[in-house]
């Protein structure tokens, strides 16, 4: 090569040497890396399906339905109580106008 | 076949329906894919680019290969050499600046004179290995890049180590030929 001071000839070794130097391995970004593998795993994964996922969600389902309907019979029951008192105090001032 | 090449088909056969077994070849792959484009193209960004199509493409293919004795690796590299051709094609139709900034790990280098003399040598050569025919540029990369045997090279690019051998004293003709070309130009 030109730029090689002592302007040695270009035998087969010497280009193997120069290809050994020059030629060396580059490592891509590691946030290029786990990018591309997220696009192409994670993402795309099947995991969002996977049999953990289902149980978590039914449970998540029956959990709220449960607390759903305990609420509701603790509403039912306080409208009962409440019509039950009512009835009372009505019946009360009957007897007493009587 | 080597246990870790069983290892690798059993991985590639669940890569179809398993996207773990898919993210484990990718693992074992990228960074050589990586390589072998960066050194085709000279370019970080185009790299990442082509790398990522690489992949992208083996994701919806992988279903369709089929194990032929030929490592998983062969096929990816197939892949990565039809799209580096492509890319040189639409290059080609598109007036570009060449970017041969590619500098080797010459930090080992203090002096400056020595230092200049390096990078210039370097310049040189990765030039001349770009203008090698494409099979020859796959060669140099997987011997010296990726430090493969002739066999393995053999796999990879189809021919036999004989045939690896022969195309190898070539290309170092070729490539004394196209440094004395660049170095007379200059």
């Amino acid at each position: 090569m030109r730029a090689s001071a002592n302007r040695q000839r270009l035998n087969r070794k010497r280009i193997e040497q120069l290809l050994e130097e020059s030629l060396i391995p580059v490592e891509p970004s590691q946030s290029f890396v786990s990018d591309l593998r997220a696009r192409l795993v994670t993402v795309k994964g099947d995991q969002l399906l996977s049999p953990w996922m289902i149980v978590l969600i039914l449970a998540s389902i029956v959990i709220f339905i449960a607390s759903a309907l305990g609420i509701a019979l603790r509403v039912l029951l306080a409208l009962l109580g409440l019509v039950g008192i009512m009835e009372r105090q009505r019946r009360g001032s009957k007897a007493l106008s009587a | 076949m080597t246990p870790l090449e069983v290892d690798e088909m059993e991985l590639v056969r669940r890569a179809a329906s398993d996207s773990e077994a898919f993210g484990e070849l990718y693992n074992r792959h990228v960074t050589r894919i990586y390589n072998y484009i960066y050194y085709r193209t000279g370019d970080y960004q185009d790299a990442e680019d082509l790398t990522a199509r690489v992949f992208q493409r083996a994701l919806r293919h992988v279903v369709n290969f089929q194990d032929q004795g030929v490592p998983f690796s062969a096929w990816l590299y197939r892949i990565a050499h039809n799209l580096v051709a492509n890319w040189h094609r639409d290059r080609s139709r598109r007036p570009v600046v060449p970017l041969e900034d590619h500098v080797a790990d010459t930090r080992a280098i203090t002096h400056p004179e020595a230092l200049a003399i390096a990078e210039e040598q370097n310049r040189t050569l990765l030039q001349a290995v770009r203008r090698l025919p494409p099979d020859r540029q796959q060669l140099l990369i997987l011997k010296f890049v990726e430090r493969l045997s002739n066999a393995e090279i053999g796999q990879i690019m189809g021919r036999t180590e004989g045939a690896i051998k022969s195309l190898y004293h070539r290309t170092l003709n070729s490539l004394r030929d196209q440094i004395k070309i660049i170095e007379d130009g200059a």
